[in-house]
């Protein structure tokens, strides 16, 4: 049978998503349903976005104190996000909103405040004060959760992977796709030939090293699965960048950047998230939850787990 | 972008890369895995194996020049830093001035002076005999010590800095930046308060932060409040006003006996 190659492109979330499929139906169909595909990433953000107070995001956010019914999808989320957390012990935090916001990562985003000579002592007062993610409350059957007053939660590390999975869901009839959502990918069977999804990995400039192009770290074949990456070092404020360390509040610094390999793209990009602020020590907690993850430390030197990334 | 660079991004499906998170704030240009930097040209560069340190600790960073193949007569360098988080460790005590070192053996130093107080490094040198040479190689090395905690950064002053081809052509392109977080001495991580809930629905607990303050500093002295002194004094007035009477009713009474 014959495959038509249809790629198409928009933005949302600031990124531009591609989407690439080979299809066996009808044009006008595949176009529909490619639309209907980039309309995940409009709903995921009109839902979670914390920049509008409408979204049920910012409803529950400003919640503090009550519990608050929430929808079955949110809960999901939240309940994801959080047990993440429980496993990392904390280095993985969904919860670190206001810390974020202190150095001038918020809607305005002119970080002014990294100017501010008082900045180091109000992280340090506000890490000493600020709820810890364990107090939030979760009832799976009243679907409520109870954030502690002032706790705030955000699904940035989570939210991109799981737009590109509704996505994947809503293509999953056709033989042959991949979703990229500015660097964090999934893909379904082998092309149409046979072919294998070639994907590279971009290196970016590690932190205080000599000026250099980027590059490709190398590249991996997937016909499978989802990879996505994390590096903060890639889109940095002076000294600020978004991957913070929940317990100093700190920006971590310790490597350059991380790719990890799942199923799907939820699981990828929140993982990818995790090994960032693990650094080396987190590809064990990676191999136990059967995860491929690569480590690129900030001399440049790469450790991995998982077969995927041995022919990098 | 360089042609190389979008030799290989053709070579590839796709490109994974690290992401910004999916609603990120204020208005950032879209972004789509791919080189987006790609830097070309002559370029001065501070490289630094610590992005962390601790107060008191040291880190060496090494200035790179790389002239990209074009050959230079002269460059002049100007670093800022800042003083109140940094300070320069003097490469050498024979002198009275903060020094930096040179290491670049093919041009001859004729500026090495560092203002502490400003945050200024200046580094200037020449070609012996006028003659001129490419350069890719590091040049000097600067040691700083992490005075106090907080962010702290390294920069090149571009509008003092050059990279001079023999015809006076300032050929310099890229520049950067090297940035330093610096913890506490021996600061450990603190401990994640978590707020205790109350039985009583009528006490709300607030966190520390919101605990009004008093409007005023507690009495711990007398003279923290003027009044208490004039109580004082009104009460041995009274008591000697009591004795004063009570000696005059005695005197009164010997008098009438």
């Amino acid at each position: 049978m014959l495959l038509r190659k249809i790629e198409q492109e928009k933005v949302f979330m600031n990124t531009i998503i591609r989407i690439t499929l080979f299809s066996d139906k009808p044009t006008i169909y595949t176009q529909e349903k490619i639309q209907d595909a980039f309309g995940c990433f409009d709903q995921v953000v009109k839902k979670y976005t914390r920049f509008s107070p409408k979204s049920e995001l910012s409803v529950l956010n400003n919640s503090g104190g009550k519990p608050m019914k929430v929808s079955a999808e949110l809960f999901m989320l939240i309940e994801y996000m959080l047990e993440l957390a429980n496993q990392t012990n904390g280095s993985y935090d969904p919860t670190i909103i206001d810390l974020l916001e202190t150095y001038g990562y918020d809607q305005k985003s002119n970080f002014e405040s990294l100017g501010d000579p008082n900045l180091f002592n109000k992280i340090q007062k506000l890490i000493k004060i600020r709820p810890h993610f364990s107090t939030i409350k979760l009832d799976k059957n009243n679907l409520t959760i109870e954030l502690a007053k002032r706790q705030r939660l955000d699904l940035g590390s989570v939210g991109k992977g799981y737009a590109i999975d509704l996505a994947y869901d809503l293509l999953e009839e056709f033989p042959s796709f991949m979703i990229n959502a500015g660097g964090d990918i999934r893909v379904k069977g082998p092309k149409p030939d046979g072919g294998v999804w070639e994907i590279g990995l971009q290196r970016t400039q590690p932190p205080n090293k000599r000026v250099i192009g980027e590059e490709l770290i190398g590249k991996i074949q997937i016909t499978k699965g989802s990879l996505c990456g994390s590096g903060g070092w890639a889109r940095k404020v002076k000294f600020f960048h978004h991957l913070l360390n929940p317990k100093t509040g700190m920006p971590i610094n310790s490597i350059s950047q991380t790719f990890t390999y799942a199923k799907t793209a939820m699981e990828a990009d929140a993982w990818a998230t995790i090994l960032f602020t693990l650094g080396i020590k987190g590809l064990k907690l990676l191999e136990e939850q059967s995860i491929s993850g690569l480590v690129v430390g900030n001399d440049g030197s790469i450790s991995y787990t998982g077969d995927i990334f041995s022919k990098v | 972008m360089n042609l190389f660079l979008s030799k290989v991004y053709a070579q590839v499906d796709g490109v994974a890369s690290p992401t910004i998170p999916f609603t990120p704030p204020g208005s950032i240009t879209p972004t789509t895995a791919g080189p987006t930097t790609a830097v070309v040209g002559p370029s001065i560069s501070l490289t630094s194996e610590e992005t962390t340190l601790e107060v008191g600790m040291t880190s060496k960073i090494q200035v790179v020049i790389d002239t990209q193949l074009q050959p230079i007569s002269q460059y002049s360098i100007q670093l800022l830093f800042s003083p109140e988080y940094l300070r320069i460790v003097d490469f050498d005590d024979s002198t009275d001035s903060i020094e930096i070192d040179f290491r670049d053996t093919f041009f001859d130093e004729t500026i090495n002076e560092v203002s502490q107080q400003q945050g200024i490094i200046t580094l200037s040198a020449e070609n012996p005999a006028g003659s001129s040479s490419i350069t890719n190689r590091v040049i000097a090395e600067i040691e700083v010590e992490a005075l106090k905690a907080g962010f702290a950064e390294v920069s090149i002053g571009r509008e003092s800095t050059n990279l001079l081809t023999p015809g006076s052509e300032d050929i310099l392109q890229t520049i950067n930046t090297v940035e330093f977080v610096i913890g506490g001495d021996g600061q450990t991580e603190p401990t994640t308060v978590v707020p205790t809930t109350s039985n009583n629905p009528n006490v709300t607990i607030l966190p520390s932060s919101e605990i009004p303050l008093p409007s005023r500093t507690p009495d711990t002295a007398i003279t923290d409040n003027l009044r208490a002194p004039a109580a004082l004094i009104l009460g041995v007035f009274l008591i000697s006003m009591g004795s004063y009477f009570i000696k005059l009713r005695n005197t009164d009474a010997i008098k009438k006996n």
